[in-house]
């Protein structure tokens, strides 16, 4: 049996001369100092440094530290004061705890979306050469080219997704839209936002990153027929609306905790000082 | 007025209400000082400043122990002195001379004045344990001085360094040990019946 007394003993060893154990502490310990004589000397040692430490005489003041009206210029901070701290301080920190739920639902919802485009391209891809094929024997006497020759208003949005997919999600659906109605535009303007960025390596995948290609035949297909069946499947409207609330609700939480916290901060300063 | 009364009244803004707590705690709340500084006018400055936080601060006394609260208020005080002093070194607690030899009797040892805590240093082994004290880091030593000199349990000694009680009580054992191993050096200022013999350490 080791000789050694570990922390974790002189600690309970302190509180046992205390009587701060437990009365499960109390009989454990009791148990091994009958069999450990270390113990009981190391119990020993305390009682007397303990003994030696309370035999002290009792410190008295020098003198009276009576307070004068010119020491306490200011009458004490009123009890409301006190509250007003501690209600600053709680509402700080439930805005942060609240935060901090609202930041992991959206890390949750955020980490389950891009699932949904790469689930939804092939189907989107059989819709689109549904809808093309189905356009085709009205409008034109190419039915096969629009699928070459027209990547930007359907596949850019996707593969612009594939690349930054939970940012694209918010905004996606304004260009697949501003597509629909120019049926020119396969690139955004410079600086455009997040989902300009995100379109960019669809434009490296169409071959044509710096000079932007030419509106490829729109005519070839009416918009109307196309786009807003592609954009209901694509990207339920909803969801944006869905996106934006959260970053609401983030931005509102951080808001709340920081302003309540710097209050509680300034005002724990003016009361103690 | 009983206490409750005086407090309530002290938080309504009379100072003679006030005052009366303070003759009734200033001993206590010095010696923590004291102990905790090992200087007597820097100990007294701090009981001041303690009073004077108290009175401003006392509309957050919301009950429990007045005597833990007054406590908590001086042992912050004390610790921004230490902190201060850090920063600021004034008096090294073991002076040397010109040659930069230390010298032999500190000021811990010394002989000297009426004033209380004067008496005090002239005991040797009051003068001994008070040096051991000013040994420990701040935290062990606000914590034993807590529990061993103002018989605090270890529930109002947590709340008066603003500590779980797990923390108390695993500082108060260090402390007690670091104490034990520094007055075995001045055993034979100890009496008999307080000589230590143990040899073991953490």
């Amino acid at each position: 049996m080791s000789t050694r007394i570990n922390a974790h003993e002189w600690e309970i060893l302190s509180a046992y001369l205390d009587g701060e154990l437990t009365p499960a502490e109390n009989t454990h310990l009791e148990a091994k100092l009958q069999t450990r004589p270390e113990l009981r000397q190391a119990l020993e040692d305390l009682r007397r440094t303990r003994s030696i430490l309370r035999s002290q005489p009792a410190v008295r003041a020098p003198r009276n530290f009576l307070l004068t009206p010119a020491m306490v210029k200011k009458t004490p901070v009123p009890v409301r004061s006190f509250r007003l701290f501690s209600a600053m301080r709680l509402a700080s920190a439930l805005a942060t705890a609240l935060l901090m739920l609202v930041l992991v639902g959206d890390f949750l919802a955020s980490g389950l979306r891009p699932v949904l485009p790469f689930a939804a391209a092939p189907a989107f891809r059989a819709l689109e050469d549904q809808t093309v094929l189905k356009a085709a024997p009205g409008v034109t006497t190419e039915p096969v080219e629009p699928l070459v020759g027209i990547p930007a208003p359907t596949e850019a949005p996707m593969l612009a997704q594939e690349a930054a997919p939970v940012e694209t999600m918010m905004v996606a659906e304004a260009p697949v839209a501003a597509q629909a109605e120019t049926g020119a535009e396969a690139y955004p303007p410079p600086g455009e936002d997040v989902a300009a960025i995100a379109r960019a390596p669809a434009s490296t995948e169409e071959g044509a990153l710096v000079t932007p290609q030419p509106a490829p035949r729109p005519t070839q297909i009416p918009p109307t027929e196309v786009v807003p069946e592609t954009t209901e499947t694509f990207i339920p409207p909803a969801e944006g609306a869905a996106w934006s609330g959260w970053r609401v609700l983030e931005v509102a939480l951080a808001a709340t905790a920081l302003g309540a916290g710097l209050l509680a901060f300034f005002l724990r300063r003016s009361l103690l000082h | 007025m009983d206490e409750t009364s005086l407090i309530r009244a002290a938080q309504r803004g009379n100072l003679n209400a006030f005052n009366e707590l303070v003759l009734a705690y200033q001993d206590m709340v010095y010696a923590q000082a004291y102990r905790m500084i090992g200087e007597a006018e820097a100990a007294a400055d701090a009981t001041q400043e303690a009073f004077i936080s108290a009175y401003r601060g006392i509309g957050a006394y919301r009950g429990g122990s007045f005597k833990a609260w007054l406590l908590r208020i001086v042992t912050n005080a004390c610790y921004d002195e230490l902190r201060r002093r850090k920063r600021h070194p004034g008096v090294p607690l073991e002076p040397h001379d010109a040659e930069d030899e230390e010298i032999e009797s500190p000021h811990w040892l010394e002989d000297s004045s009426e004033t209380p805590e004067a008496r005090l240093e002239r005991d040797e082994l009051g003068a001994a344990i008070q040096h051991c004290l000013e040994t420990l880091p701040p935290e062990f030593r606000a914590v034993v001085i807590l529990v061993d000199i103002q018989g605090m349990d270890y529930r109002q000694a947590a709340y008066a360094v603003d500590t779980p009680v797990g923390t108390v009580k695993s500082r108060l054992a260090r402390a007690r040990l670091r104490l034990r191993d520094c007055l075995q050096a001045v055993r034979e200022l100890l009496p008999a019946q307080f000589r230590l013999e143990g040899e073991d350490r953490l």
